[in-house]
């Protein structure tokens, strides 16, 4: 029973480990880039809102003197602007495609197999090698 | 089972072992099958160490006394729930906890976390097994629980050896608050470090902005929930347990709960000052190292015996362990964090001293000055060792006198943060928000001043409670009416729902407002007062507007204790209220009988009256009762339960985010609406 209950949790285990190992294609999580700076302004232009909405309503609620909410509004706004206008200016093409091309080569670095025969790097997809042919380990 | 136990224990040390390895190796391989790999493995060792908790409760249940862990810790007419509680009683069990529990974490945050964070997670998971290995290492070869009982004798190996009863569970772990006040410290020491592994991983990465805070938010939270249910469950337990009046005495124990407690407290403030402008965050970043490192070192104090303690039960040569780990990881997180520092810069700058930031900042000093307060009185005694020879140790005076004034300036900072605005306040605008609460705390304290509350600091904190109340009143109030004015909801339906959809500040509230109940019950032991005496039945003892009477002497005998008994009636002005029936336990586990008390309480919202069976007097006649009349006290506990509801309402998600997942149009076209406002 005792040997039962070991083998049970040791294979347990082991299969939960190998498995990944032996899969053909785990996807490429790790290449996934999180932040780009295009997340980045995002993320700052979610956060501005957030603040705006917040001063409008402690605004509502009386806890600043008109004055302070015109002011402090005001530069909110103007934060604002900044952030749009650099999201604009990052989504027109030009800067768009090179936004997408950096993206395309930061993944590439990532997912390249190097070929065992003559060293040049593979997509992760390709089987054979395309310089040379070899089989490509994976 | 034991067998099984052990092999549990030895499977998780590899594979612990082998997760940091591939995913680390993965990581700088690009190997991401390796890095799933990795991650299976971290999911495994919770599969082992939760084996061996499994095994080791078993082997408590069956009272498997081959086992020198049960044998020290549980006897055969222990009631099941104490035995199952026994499996964190001791040093070996305790550690097994704490290292299940921090694989139980990192199971799930891998499962929540592994698809959104995938760049981060690799590091995570190596900083959560790093932490697991040096626990699933202490369980192995250490402090191993499944460890035969062997019979020790001169000149011979030892031998195994079953005894035929087991020494018993401590009699002051005897106690249904025990039962659950380490696995709920447990769950707060452990839960920190979760976000401790996201920051680390965010430097490792150079992820340094709000992502790692914004995920692991919630984590902090529950942690920090968690420390305070253990903490005040503890109190509890003190109460109840050690008779001697009151829940909380600056013991090192009680204070290494509190430590990581007040920089959890700091950082989960400060989080919200770089979530909204970008800034403190090297500062964020010191302090969940430093709230890491001091549950580790809450546990150092817990389990080492470093210092005397009401849990001197739990010392053992773990100390050198834990100090090495506590050096290695302070140092691998404070080299990363002055490496990352260009990375760090501030957004933006501190506008104005006036500003909700800059009362973030002075509230996260005054808790820092607290923490290093409680650190420097609990380890005195090591300091003034080492300086002068001789142990000094300081007690309860020196705490107080310390740290009474600066809780009471965190009250009133309590009061003051949610009311100034960000960036900057004008005179104006205090004027508007703070003249009225003012006024009302002002008068409430000249009213209790001339009802006889003349005790300079209960007064001031009493002052301090009313002013933070009517901010937190005020609060709902006007958020309240502003709403229902511009949706047309009846003011409770405003109230609700301002709540749900920002659950994180109105929750905010609710807490703070917990905090005020706690302070008051805090206050109230300023005015408490004792009585004792020796009472044969039908004597009386008076304290305040009570009076004590016995009515019954008596012996109690069951399997696992005897006890000496009274039973006692309580008049109120002449008007019985209750019946009373302390104890004083002998337990009959292990070769010396252990006595204990056993306090009986009459609580009321006013006062608590607590009795404690002293001791019968030599010629056996008379019990010494000692009577204590403790104003306030329940308030502590109803503070602990509104401050655990309003972190519940705090980990809601906000109604508009259940909002956004209405069709993209919809949500579309309210995004435009504010982008509109703005423009």
């Amino acid at each position: 029973m005792l040997y039962l209950f070991c083998g049970i949790l040791g294979g347990g285990v082991l299969a939960a480990i190998c498995a990944p190992l032996f899969r053909k294609d785990e996807t490429l999580e790790s290449a996934i880039i999180e932040e780009t700076e295009w997340d980045l302004l995002q993320r700052k232009k979610e956060v501005i809102l957030g603040n705006i909405q917040d001063l409008d309503f402690e605004y509502k609620c009386g806890k600043l003197s008109a004055e302070d909410y015109q002011k402090i509004r005001a530069e909110m706004n103007a934060e604002a602007a900044v952030v749009f206008q650099e999201i604009e200016k990052l989504e027109s093409s030009k800067d768009l495609d090179a936004l997408i091309r950096r993206e395309i080569s930061a993944r590439k670095e990532r997912s390249t197999t190097a070929c065992p025969s003559c060293g040049s790097t593979n997509p992760n997809t390709n089987k054979f090698c395309a310089d040379c042919g070899a089989k490509l380990k994976r | 089972m034991a067998q099984l136990g052990q092999f549990a224990l030895a499977l998780a040390w590899v594979v612990t072992a082998y997760s940091i390895v591939a995913s680390l190796l993965g990581i700088r391989l690009k190997h991401d099958n390796l890095i799933a790999s990795g991650r299976n493995a971290a999911i495994g060792t919770f599969a082992c160490i939760t084996t061996a908790m499994v095994c080791l409760g078993y082997l408590f249940a069956v009272s498997d006394f081959s086992i020198k862990y049960i044998a020290a810790h549980s006897n055969r007419d222990l009631p099941m729930y104490f035995k199952v509680s026994s499996i964190w009683g001791g040093q070996e069990g305790s550690l097994l906890f704490w290292g299940w529990l921090l694989t139980l974490y990192s199971a799930l945050v891998i499962i929540q976390n592994w698809r959104k964070h995938s760049a981060m997670m690799p590091y995570v998971v190596a900083v959560l097994m790093a932490t697991s290995f040096f626990f699933t290492s202490m369980h192995l070869f250490i402090v191993n629980p499944f460890n035969q009982t062997v019979f020790l004798q001169a000149g011979a190996s030892p031998l195994p050896f079953v005894p035929h009863d087991g020494q018993g569970l401590n009699p002051l772990l005897q106690d249904a608050y025990m039962v659950i006040h380490p696995p709920m410290l447990y769950l707060g020491f452990v839960g920190f470090a979760v976000p401790f592994a996201f920051a680390m991983a965010a430097m490792i990465t150079k992820q340094l902005g709000d992502t790692w805070i914004r995920t692991t938010r919630r984590w902090t939270m529950v942690a920090w929930m968690f420390l305070s249910i253990g903490i005040l469950l503890g109190g509890k337990w003190a109460y109840h347990e050690l008779g001697w009046g009151g829940f909380w005495a600056w013991d090192p124990v009680e204070n290494a709960s509190m430590m990581p407690w007040l920089i959890g407290t700091a950082f989960l403030h400060s989080v919200m000052v770089q979530e909204k402008k970008g800034m403190l965050k090297v500062w964020n970043m010191v302090l969940i190292i430093l709230t890491f490192i001091m549950s580790v070192f809450g546990t150092l104090l817990t389990r080492s015996g470093m210092v005397q303690s009401v849990h001197a039960f739990a010392q053992s040569p773990v100390g050198g362990y834990f100090r090495a780990f506590i050096i290695v990881a302070l140092s691998g997180a404070l080299y990363l964090l002055f490496d990352r520092l260009p990375y760090l810069k501030s957004e933006n700058q501190m506008e104005s001293i006036v500003s909700r930031e800059s009362s973030f900042m002075f509230n996260n000093l005054i808790l820092l000055a607290a923490c290093f307060a409680v650190f420097w009185g609990t380890m005195f005694p090591i300091i003034s060792e080492a300086a002068t020879g001789s142990k000094i140790t300081v007690g309860p005076p020196f705490f107080n006198k310390v740290n009474v004034p600066i809780a009471i300036f965190l009250m009133l900072l309590t009061g003051v943060g949610p009311l100034l605005a960000w960036r900057r306040a004008s005179t104006n605008s205090l004027k508007r928000n703070f003249l009225w609460p003012a006024v009302i705390a002002l008068a409430s304290g000249v009213v209790l001043y001339f009802r006889g509350v003349q005790h300079f600091y209960a007064l001031l904190s009493i002052v301090m409670s009313v002013f933070v109340t009517a901010t937190i009143v005020r609060e709902f109030y006007k958020g309240a009416s502003a709403r229902s004015s511009g949706t047309g909801e009846t003011f409770l339906e405003a109230v609700v729902n301002l709540t749900l959809r920002n659950t994180r500040r109105y929750g905010g509230y609710i807490v703070h407002f917990g905090f005020v109940l706690l302070f008051i019950g805090w206050s109230g032991q300023a005015f408490t007062t004792d009585a004792e005496g020796e009472m044969g039945i039908g004597d009386t003892l008076p304290i305040r507007e009570y009076t004590l009477r016995v009515d019954k002497l008596g012996i109690e005998d069951t399997p696992n204790y005897a006890s000496d008994k009274a039973t006692l009636s309580l008049f109120e002005y002449g008007k019985k209220v209750a019946n009373l029936y302390p104890e004083k336990r002998l337990y009959k586990a292990g070769q010396e009988q252990q006595p204990t008390t056993e306090v009986s309480i009459y609580s009321t919202a006013k006062n608590d009256v607590y009795v404690v069976f002293q001791g019968g007097t030599r010629d056996g006649k008379k019990a010494i009762i000692q009577v204590f009349y403790n104003p306030l006290t329940m308030w502590v506990w109803i503070g602990g339960i509104v401050l655990v509801a309003g972190t519940l309402i705090a980990l809601l998600p906000n109604k508009k985010t259940i909002l956004r997942r209405r069709p993209e149009a919809e949500s579309k076209e309210e995004r435009k609406e504010i982008e509109e406002k703005i423009s």
